[in-house]
């Protein structure tokens, strides 16, 4: 009969069969398959992800099932992987609004999909030229968690560098 | 199914807040001054901004980490003073990076903080004569520095787009400033403002253009420069001057020699060209740019090169190959490098360079000479040894000529001279005075042979010339070539490549054993074989025949043929002798020679190894020579033994040991015994010290044992009486005592074979009255001392005169009963 599947639950309880080759694809379900099953798949195998929204995780198994024949450089080769440019595929792929790019990073950093996140982090640095600080909590939704101490702090730190 | 904890990162399930790990990467995409923005938006951010590896990573990619000095442990570090001090100016803002984790952002921040308004100007669409950066920088070393720290600092701009853009602006830049800088070195070179010069130099070399910098000045000073390089003009050298005429004024084939002025000239010449070129360098360059060693490399493998070539070839043409070619190394390699100065721009292993540079360009030239000097001394041997061959065999045919000259005459004449000689002896017959007269005028016709005859007479003079078969002088003629190329082939011992002294040496070796071979085997060993054909072949008896037929003839005089065969006679060994003494001391000159040559100059370092083929070769020819030696001793000892079998023949008459009552009986040893005693003493000493000594040993036991079996032998064929017997004893006791005096080693397998004899002896003395005490005697074996067996002491005295007499009582004492006694009863 067909493989058996790998069936990934949103957080809005969507179900998504995918191979498992695409869904090894994120180091963290490739080691939770090959911890919990190691004899192998052999039947459909179920598993929530319970910070992803179905909207994301679509989109982020498109990558996976784009890439499952990819070979990506090794982790460690920092340099290599720093000086290459986006993938024109990736570029076209991850043109979406802010939000859904930064919640696609982080889907890719919480599944452990380091080509993914390397793509949108280089993305998100072209975004963040040139930005100021408040500038980028406002466009990535975060939230200032300094103390008015801690920020006063940081500012007197950077004020010689900034300087000319 | 239970809910597992998936993610250790707690803030991966807070959408609030940015993870640290995402942070984090894109830090990694961010340029210094977003970086600084980033790291004011959250904790998280702040944290990923911090660490360290971010900025390490961007000094590795400036590639001043690496070099960076680390600051000393427990010494007062102060960071705050270390960054002010040194990150101030635009220029020097690289020199000098702390290898320190704590520091790295703070000294990229600074770096950037310098460069970063020159780099932003790049950027702008400026003319460059308009750029901010000459405005600042006037000189061209401050001009070459900051172009260089701004093209560092390019590898930390993230954004791909102004990286190639800036990139390109720089590269082009410096392209034609360095095109000006060469443009201002040269001028400087040219009027030979050195320290211009120098500056200009280290500017191109702090700008990374040292081949530049190289070809420039190999161009200026050897391609360009028609004076520095008039020594390698090859046009304008000279080639024939090293070499003169030196043609004696009455030889018809030129001979060329070496005109060692001209190597002495061009050595000065060449030395003069290094040291100029040195003495500009040092001026001139950084010791850390390998230009001196440019110089001497394009020197040497390519301009001084092409002039030995053609030296090589011009000596070829005119016969001097194998002198030249160690020569002229020895020239460079001694006189031209021992006249260089010292440069500092190589340092102290710079004479050492220089020769393995001539030792490189050499190398094929030494191979070929090597393999040159090995066939040219293979083809002098055989041709030495050839003219030796072809003037013994002239000899030899001469003297067979002269022999069958006669022959033939006689042939031709055979009719008349036999009946000349019917007549003439008719003559002899009648008057006496006329044969006289006879025997003057025809005093060729006297020396007619037959053709046995003159056979015998050739075998007698190739025999008397057995000491010329070979010859000291041509050895010693071999040896002196042998010499000669050894020494020029030791011109190239030091050799600084391993493979070309391998070579040497198996060429040294080469012609060791050539010589060995030529002298060992084409020399010694081709006379010795010949040596032992004439003795073959050589039967002493058939000459006496001769001599005796002439004496018969009657037109020698007897006495005069009679000496002349005794001196034939005893000739061959003598002659032997002197041939084993000859390559005796043909042996001895090898030796000292291997010896001088190859121990003495530690050509051989391990003698007794299989590198050393020479040792094997030496003693294998020693081995063989003392092969013919006792090959040739034992045809010596035959022929010897038949000399004394033939006096024993001759000489030894029946009334010697039974004389006749009537003949006056003389007491002493007989004439036979004395003769053969002195042929003996003639040869018994012949190799004492001229040969092993156990050959020596050898030789003599032998024929003392020969001697022994034949006076045995004569013994038994002789009869004795008591008369005789007295006689008889003096001869053994002569023996004996000839042997005790000569005989030193061996003595106790010897000498008790004399003593039986002499107790043979005794056997004839006792009366025949007396026949039981003969009869004891001779049943007491031990008195014999074991040497001889019942069965032969009953031969011996057999052989007394008077045995049919005694030997009823004699066999009785030996048996207890003789066949008479028995009766039947």
């Amino acid at each position: 009969m067909s493989q058996p599947k790998v069936i990934i639950v949103s957080s809005d309880d969507e179900k998504f069969p995918v191979e498992l080759k695409v869904a090894e694809k994120s180091i963290l379900i490739k080691n939770m398959v090959n911890d919990l099953n190691p004899d192998g798949l052999e039947e459909d195998f179920e598993l929530p992800t319970p910070n992803v929204k179905s909207t994301v995780l679509a989109k982020v198994l498109e990558w996976c099932e784009h890439h499952k024949d990819s070979i990506f450089p090794d982790d460690d080769e920092e340099d290599a992987k720093k000086s290459a440019p986006v993938d024109e595929w990736d570029k076209n792929f991850l043109q979406v609004d802010q939000e859904m790019l930064y919640e696609i990073i982080l889907a890719a950093n919480y599944l452990n999909i380091r080509p993914l996140l390397d793509s949108g982090c280089k993305i998100v640095a072209e975004m963040i030229r040139g930005k100021s600080p408040e500038e980028l909590r406002r466009t990535f939704n975060i939230v200032n968690d300094f103390s008015p101490e801690e920020e006063a702090a940081i500012r007197r730190e950077n004020e010689w560098a900034e300087d000319r | 199914m239970s809910q597992v904890i998936w993610n250790a990162d707690i803030d991966v399930y807070n959408p609030q807040v940015i993870p640290l790990s995402v942070a984090r990467s894109i830090a990694k995409c961010l340029d210094i001054q977003d970086l600084i923005a980033f790291s004011q938006v959250s904790k998280n951010t702040y944290k990923a901004v911090k660490d360290p590896h971010l900025w390490i990573s961007k000094l590795k990619l400036m590639s001043v980490w690496d070099t960076a000095f680390i600051p000393e442990k427990g010494s007062p570090f102060n960071a705050k003073q270390f960054l002010s001090e040194n990150f101030h100016n635009s220029l020097t803002c690289f020199d000098t990076i702390a290898k320190s984790p704590k520091l790295a952002q703070m000294q990229v921040i600074l770096i950037h903080k310098c460069l970063q308004s020159y780099y932003i100007d790049l950027r702008s669409n400026k003319p460059y004569e308009k750029l901010k950066i000459f405005k600042d920088f006037t000189t061209p070393i401050e001009q070459a520095k900051i172009f260089q720290n701004l093209l560092n600092f390019n590898n930390i701009d993230l954004d791909n787009e102004s990286h190639e853009l800036i990139r390109d602006k720089i590269m082009s830049i410096l392209e034609m400033f360095e095109n000006a800088l060469l443009r201002e070195l040269e001028i400087h070179f040219d009027i030979e403002d050195y320290s211009k010069t120098k500056e200009f130099v280290s500017i191109l070399l702090s700008l990374g253009n040292e081949q530049t910098v190289i070809d420039f000045f190999l161009q200026k000073t050897i391609f360009d420069n028609e004076q520095e390089s008039e020594v390698f003009n090859v046009q304008l050298f000279d080639h024939e001057s090293f070499f003169h005429d030196d043609t004696a004024d009455d030889g018809t084939t030129v001979i060329w020699k070496l005109n060692l002025q001209a190597f002495e000239n061009f050595t000065l010449d060449l030395a003069k060209t290094f040291n100029n070129e040195a003495a500009i360098i040092d001026l001139v360059f950084p010791e850390d740019t390998p230009m001196m060693y440019k110089v001497s490399e394009e020197l040497i493998s390519n301009q001084l090169m092409e002039l030995i070539m053609i030296l090589i070839s011009t000596s070829k043409k005119k016969g001097c190959y194998l002198i030249l070619v160690p020569t002229l190394y020895n020239y460079l390699i001694n006189n031209f490098v021992s006249k260089l100065k010292p440069s500092s721009n190589v340092g102290e292993s710079y004479l050492q360079l220089v020769r393995e540079l001539i030792d490189m360009s050499y190398e094929s030239f030494a191979v070929e000479y090597v393999r040159e000097e090995g066939q040219t001394f293979k083809s002098f041997t055989t041709s030495v040894i050839q003219r030796w061959q072809n003037s013994i065999n002239e000899r030899e045919q001469q003297t067979v000529q002269n022999i069958l000259k006669n022959v033939r005459v006689e042939n031709k004449n055979d009719f008349l001279s036999s009946f000349k000689k019917v007549f003439t002896i008719g003559v002899g017959n009648t008057s006496g005075s006329n044969t006289g007269d006879e025997s003057g005028n025809n005093g060729e016709e006297d020396e007619n042979y037959s053709e046995i005859v003159a056979k015998t007479k050739i075998l007698a003079e190739n025999i008397k010339s057995l000491n010329k078969i070979f010859s000291i002088e041509t050895s010693m003629e071999i040896l002196n070539e042998a010499k000669i190329c050894l020494h020029r082939l030791s011109s190239f011992k030091e050799f600084s490549i391993a493979g070309i002294r391998a070579e040497i040496y198996s060429g040294m070796q080469d012609i060791f054993i050539s010589l060995i071979e030529s002298v060992g085997n084409e020399h010694v060993k081709l006379g010795f074989e010949k040596a032992l054909e004439y003795l073959n072949t050589y039967k002493p008896r058939d000459l006496r025949d001769i001599a005796t037929a002439e004496a018969a003839v009657g037109t020698t005089s007897v006495a005069g043929s009679n000496s002349e065969s005794a001196l034939t006679d005893q000739d061959p060994l003598v002659l032997f002798s002197e041939l084993i003494n000859m390559a005796d001391l043909i042996i001895q000159m090898i030796d000292i020679f291997y010896k001088e040559e190859f121990i003495n100059t530690n050509i051989v370092k391990i003698e007794n190894s299989i590198l050393n083929p020479s040792l094997q070769h030496k003693k294998k020819f020693e081995g063989i020579v003392d092969t013919y030696v006792a090959d040739g001793l034992n045809i010596g000892i035959d022929l010897l033994m038949d000399q004394v079998e033939n006096i024993f023949n001759v000489y030894l008459s029946d009334e010697d040991y039974n004389p006749s009552s009537s003949s006056t009986v003389v007491i002493g040893p007989t004439d036979a015994a004395q003769r053969v005693i002195r042929v003996l003493d003639e040869n018994i000493d012949l190799l004492v010290g001229c040969t092993d000594k156990s050959i020596v040993e050898v030789f003599q036991k032998e024929i003392s044992e020969r001697f022994f079996q034949l006076i045995v032998k004569t013994l038994k064929k002789s009869t004795i009486s008591v008369n005789g017997a007295m006689n008889l004893i003096s001869d053994l006791n002569l023996y004996h005592d000839f042997i005790v005096e000569h005989i030193r080693s061996n003595k106790k397998l010897v000498i008790p074979l004399y003593q039986a004899l002499k107790k043979v002896g005794s056997i004839y003395l006792i009366s025949g009255q007396d026949s039981k005490a003969i009869g004891k005697l001779v049943s007491d074996l031990s008195k014999f001392n074991g040497i001889f067996g019942q069965e032969e002491i009953y031969e011996f005295v057999q052989r007394r005169q008077d045995w049919l007499l005694i030997k009823r009582h004699v066999e009785k004492v030996i048996y207890g009963l003789s066949l008479v006694d028995c009766s039947i009863v």
